[in-house]
């Protein structure tokens, strides 16, 4: 298999460093992407995507090779059809990942390299854990969810910001809470499956199936991708502004609709959508846009302090319906 | 209406997100820089300050290059922590690869347990076991293994000779059959590893034939064709462990390797340590039945320390050699290895293959409480044993014989284990 089309890309107007802990090949040809930025937590799975930018590379490309070596050990290996691989870390030091990008007869064509630190679990998060087992009432609650998020993606939904900074840390509690919801109702293991799922269909102009995944939502903050191509964080919209009903039946016959439409896309603004959603550090960093969005649309003028508590919370309430929802008709 | 009702809580979470990042500060040195550091800090003790005298044929340069690969080891498992210089040079190691025949035996005797089922009587059994193994050495052995020209008495050969190896009792009973090894062979076994004996070794080897000792180690991903003897080497005549002489008075297929002119007991000394951290931690002998526990503690027993018995060898760290450098650890099993290097077989050089336990349990369990603060991860910590390798050394060159290794191996895995600045 050559690379699939959602590897030939960097979203336009993005760095690869805005997608995750990034290394471009000298001649720019290749750039090697993690999910998380170093440091990795030991037993915390990592994916790593090659993104073959030139045609070139892209047309002699047909199997990758990667090796993960730990402290200089014996290289744990895997050959893949696609430019993806995922590894999970076994303990604490040094890991060197490397990724051969190899043509039909094996020869490397390119090789990419990244060194990454390895540490144990997150102290202050297994100490919170730890206390809220042994008292009652609520504490740290689903501690899996807490640990992929503290361990993980912590630097990317520290560095959320507002266009016009407010007073407070309203907005990023409130982004919080939603990649923290998306992280609890769709597990890892479904969400790689639906990037999968989607890159295929994608890859295959399957339109039918790929309508049909767009139903859910993608990466950990579960955005979809509709409403990402309605609000992109930069350029113009790719959707018009498009208000969907709110009773059921009626929201889901509209959504279905909206879907089509966003497959009717050109592909290239399909790919870009589909990779800013895809790697955990840009969709919460879209996320966190979309929800700024929506304030400004639906509430302007208030901050998110008011959002989260004046009127009983019913602002952040709508908010949260218009992300995985909408946006819907208020009229 | 709408789907969802369940508006968000932020402050639920709150005290959660405020958590700082994971700092890369808790991620470990690697045990590769401390022993580097230490490699370099005793090089006097472990390099002969005056370049010996080296036959013609061996590279003048090689004895440079003393080998070390320490690997730390969890309860069941390898750990991550490993470290190696010059790990990757195939050296002749001598009486160390004897090792190489007993996981050989160890395998054959797994396989023809899995091999066992089915057949009606011992005659049955050794014809569809000698043609399983035939066919498994024509496709695995190396070539220079099965072209080799044997000699026409026959005392080594390409395929096993079974019937001498093993004996298999019980057709046809109530407890069904079973199959162990002949009681000489056990014997000789015993002999090659216990006293490092080179006629028994003889005759384990010429039984095992070094076709079939070939295909398990190259079935074990011990021995890879493709490389280069060292990473510093052109020519892919094959790197790792290599057994095709029997120790007693047979050569038969010399390869290229570093410290040596071409020869046929070698090994890295980082697959060594490989072999037998596998060993220890019970993960061979593997047939199609699984792991064969039984022979592998066969094995283990025959590696303990301390040996017993006359003429039994003791480790070359060992305190009871008197060593000028007191070990920071314990020896649990071992086999040596020394000869001469070169067609006029001098000077000697020494190797050992190890399973230590670190003294100073209070040095691990801080090592362990750094990566796995709160006992979170049992699995991930540290059991205190380390498989170690060493070879190559001059011994006989150096004022302190061992005592080089023994600095290195204190120092590097102590400041390892205490996490000390470099």
């Amino acid at each position: 298999m050559s690379v699939r089309k959602t590897e030939t890309r960097i979203p336009a107007g993005l760095a690869a460093s805005d997608l995750g802990e990034s290394f471009v090949a000298a001649d720019g040809r290749c750039t090697l992407v993690s999910y998380i930025t170093s440091p990795l937590a030991v037993g915390h799975e990592n994916t790593y995507v090659v993104f073959v930018t030139d045609t070139g590379l892209a047309s002699q490309a047909q199997s990758f090779d990667w090796s993960f070596s730990e402290n200089g050990g014996t290289a744990a290996t895997q050959s893949t059809q696609v430019g993806e691989a995922a590894y999970t870390p076994q303990g604490t030091g040094s890991l060197i990942v490397t990724v051969k990008i190899l043509d039909s007869s094996s020869t490397e064509q390119a090789t990419l390299s990244l060194t990454q630190a390895m540490v144990p679990l997150h102290a202050g998060l297994e100490a919170l854990i730890a206390a809220a087992t042994d008292q009652p009432g609520p504490g740290a609650s689903d501690p899996d969810v807490s640990r992929e998020l503290v361990n993980d993606y912590n630097p990317y939904y520290q560095a959320v910001a507002l266009p016009t900074p407010e007073t407070g840390d309203a907005f990023q509690q409130f982004v919080f809470s939603f990649l923290f919801e998306g992280a609890a109702k769709t597990s890892l293991s479904d969400r790689t499956q639906l990037i999968e799922d989607l890159a295929q269909a994608l890859d295959g102009g399957n339109t039918d199936d790929f309508v049909n995944r767009t139903g859910q939502g993608v990466g950990p903050c579960n955005i979809r991708l509709p409403l990402l191509a309605m609000m992109p964080s930069t350029g113009s919209p790719l959707l018009p502004w498009t208000e969907l009903p709110q009773p059921t039946s009626q929201n889901e016959f509209a959504d279905q609709q909206l879907r089509q439409k966003f497959a009717t896309l050109d592909p290239t603004a399909q790919i870009d959508c589909f990779n800013l959603a895809r790697f955990p550090k840009s969709n919460i960093t879209q996320c966190a846009h979309i929800i700024g969005a929506l304030r400004d649309h639906y509430f302007p003028g208030t901050n998110f302090s008011d959002v989260l508590t004046g009127m009983s919370g019913t602002r952040a309430f709508w908010i949260a319906n218009h992300f995985r929802q909408g946006p819907l008709s208020t009229s | 209406m709408c789907k969802t009702t369940t508006p968000p809580r932020p402050t639920a979470q709150d005290a959660i997100r405020k958590l700082p990042p994971n700092s890369a500060a808790a991620a470990v040195i690697p045990l590769e820089s401390y022993l580097q550091k230490y490699v370099a800090k005793y090089s006097d003790e472990l390099v002969p300050l005056t370049p010996p005298t080296l036959p013609s044929d061996v590279d003048p340069n090689a004895y440079k290059r003393v080998a070390f690969s320490i690997l730390p080891l969890l309860d069941k498992a390898p750990s991550p922590y490993y470290a190696g210089v010059f790990d990757d040079d195939t050296d002749f190691s001598a009486s160390l690869v004897k090792v190489a025949a007993l996981f050989a035996a160890g395998q054959l005797l797994a396989a023809a347990k899995a091999a066992l089922p089915g057949a009606a009587s011992s005659s049955a059994f050794f014809s569809s076991f000698n043609a399983a193994l035939k066919t498994e050495i024509d496709t695995n052995a190396d070539d220079r293994v099965k072209h080799a020209t044997y000699p026409t008495s026959g005392i080594i050969g390409l395929y096993p000779k079974t019937s001498s190896i093993l004996q298999a009792t019980g057709f046809g009973t109530s407890s069904g059959p079973s199959v162990a090894f002949t009681s000489s062979f056990s014997t000789n076994l015993s002999l090659m590893i216990v006293q490092s004996d080179d006629p028994a070794s003889g005759v384990c080897i010429d039984r095992l034939g070094l076709g079939y000792i070939s295909a398990a180690l190259n079935e074990n991903a011990f021995f890879d064709k493709t490389l280069t003897p060292g990473p510093d080497n052109t020519g892919a005549t094959g790197r790792g462990i290599w057994l095709t002489a029997d120790y007693a008075g047979q050569t038969i297929v010399r390869i290229a390797c570093i410290n040596d002119h071409p020869d046929a007991q070698l090994t890295t000394a980082r697959l060594m340590c490989s072999l037998f951290s596998q060993i220890h931690l019970k993960q061979l002998p593997t047939s199609n039945l699984g792991i064969d526990l039984d022979t592998n503690q066969l094995m283990q027993n025959l590696l303990n320390e301390p040996k017993s018995g006359p003429n039994h060898t003791a480790p070359w760290l060992s305190p009871s050699r008197s060593p000028g450098v007191a070990p920071q650890f314990a020896i649990i099993q071992d086999k040596i290895g020394f000869a001469g290097l070169g067609f006029v077989q001098k000077p000697n050089v020494y190797s050992e293959g190890l399973i230590i336990k670190w003294n100073d349990s209070t040095q691990v369990d801080s090592f362990n409480n750094k990566i796995d603060p709160g006992n979170t991860n049992p699995s991930s910590r540290l059991s205190g044993k380390i498989a170690v390798c060493w070879q190559n050394l001059l011994g006989d060159n150096l004022t302190g014989f061992v005592d080089g290794i023994i600095d290195v191996l204190n120092d590097a895995i102590s400041d390892f284990l205490d996490q000390k600045a470099l």
